[in-house]
């Protein structure tokens, strides 16, 4: 997270001394749009939020170990205490990187400059550690949602569940402030298929939070990373007819494989990750022979051109 | 006029698709799914209320498939080629596996 933040300030700098070069003007309304200074408030609310959420987590992550009331109480303080300090970084951070943008696209503007884009492409970063916590969040927000079914239950629980509800909504709204900045040209689509849900039901729900984490991690590559991505998932190429490949991949966690497609879809203007099974390993031979097997059917069936 | 959207077909898949309709009914109705798939209009909004156009899952190429005619299953295989749509295949209807069936769509990240 350090690392990208350090990438987004040190592009943000950058952008602001090559384009402030494009003319008088772009030098002077950076100077009145007080640019360079905000570009030092943007570093801190960076940084700011990675401390709150750094000290949020950890709490939880107690909480999470250890569900007694005095863990579940001290986490709801924390983000009690630490939510407002949170939002107020997203919003300095989200004025910053906008006004920087809207600046290179007006007085600022050099026609033919990668760096905005790359710019953009830094704060997607962000994006990625969000799925990271966000399902184990929710896999605890769960088991307290069982908790206080019980009428004997300790208030500890209502309250960290009131907290993280809260601390949900700050998180997606921060999520739309990136997304905001970094406008990809395809949205990020999962479908979910009848074999997965029925296969995804039968994993605790904590090891679903888990996967759910690593699945998100990995796709979120696909964004503005592919090389991460095949890195993380490897292809499966089953032999199609000529001029065709397949877009099947699996993703290993730990002894589940994830068997997904990923197929870019320019007249809906989306990338879609179609879930098709998550197996434990000594499965996934019979399980991937099968989806082949359904998956190309039609296309290895037919006539095709091509 | 009705906007249109270029579309190719380098591999005679019309006259294929007028010789192989068994009845007049389906080939009418493969014009009418030509036009939609021509239809600009259908592009900006997307939206294909006739043909259910949707991308076949599963291969790196982006390959469509388009319905002539929900019930029979004959359908068309298109390919969207910078920007344009070139006409692949007519094909006949078969059942197809529900196993695989996408029941639930979620954006941004999967939860």
């Amino acid at each position: 997270m350090n690392a990208a933040i350090e990438n987004i300030c040190s592009l943000g700098l950058k952008i602001l001394k090559v384009h402030q070069s494009a003319s008088e003007k772009a030098l002077e309304q950076s100077r009145h749009w007080k640019l360079e200074e905000r570009q030092k408030e943007e570093r801190a609310a960076l940084q700011q939020s990675f401390n709150v959420g750094e000290i949020v987590l950890g709490q939880l992550d107690v909480a999470m170990q250890r569900m007694e009331p005095e863990f579940l109480s001290a986490a709801a303080v924390a983000i009690d205490q630490n939510l407002p300090r949170f939002e107020e970084a997203f919003v300095t951070m989200r004025h910053a990187a906008l006004d920087l943008l809207r600046w290179t696209q007006r007085a600022g503007r050099i026609e033919g400059s990668a760096l905005p884009d790359e710019y953009r492409a830094s704060y997607a970063q962000l994006i990625s550690f969000a799925p990271e916590f966000k399902p184990r969040l929710e896999a605890l927000q769960q088991e307290l949602l069982e908790l206080a079914h019980d009428p004997e239950a300790d208030k500890s629980v209502q309250a960290l569940l009131s907290a993280i509800t809260r601390y949900n909504g700050a998180l997606d709204a921060a999520r739309r402030f990136i997304q905001a900045i970094v406008e990809p040209p395809l949205e990020l689509v999962f479908q979910e298929t009848n074999l997965f849900i029925e296969d995804w039901k039968s994993y605790p729900i904590e090891e679903r939070g888990r996967l759910a984490s690593d699945l998100n991690d990995c796709c979120q590559f696909l964004l503005y990373d592919e090389a991460e991505f095949n890195k993380r998932a490897e292809a499966v190429n089953p032999q199609l007819p000529e001029g065709l490949e397949a877009s099947l991949f699996v993703l290993p966690v730990d002894t589940v494989r994830i068997l997904f497609t990923v197929d870019e879809d320019p007249v809906f203007g989306q990338l879609t990750v179609t879930l098709l099974r998550a197996v434990r390993s000594d499965c996934h031979d019979e399980a991937c022979e099968s989806i082949i097997q359904t998956l190309y059917s039609e296309l290895t069936g037919g006539a095709s051109h091509g | 006029m009705a906007e249109m959207k270029p579309m190719l077909d380098e591999y005679g898949i019309i006259y294929e698709a007028l010789k192989k309709l068994p009845d007049n009914k389906l080939k009418v109705e493969f014009l009418e799914s030509l036009a939609e798939l021509e239809d600009n209009a259908c592009h900006r909004t997307r939206s294909f209320p006739k043909t259910r156009l949707h991308r076949v899952s599963g291969v790196k190429q982006t390959i469509y498939r388009a319905d002539i005619n929900k019930v029979s299953g004959w359908r068309l295989h298109l390919q969207y080629v910078n920007g344009n749509i070139a006409l692949k295949d007519v094909i006949e209807g078969r059942r197809h596996d529900d196993t695989l069936k996408v029941i639930k769509t979620k954006k941004g990240r999967y939860q």
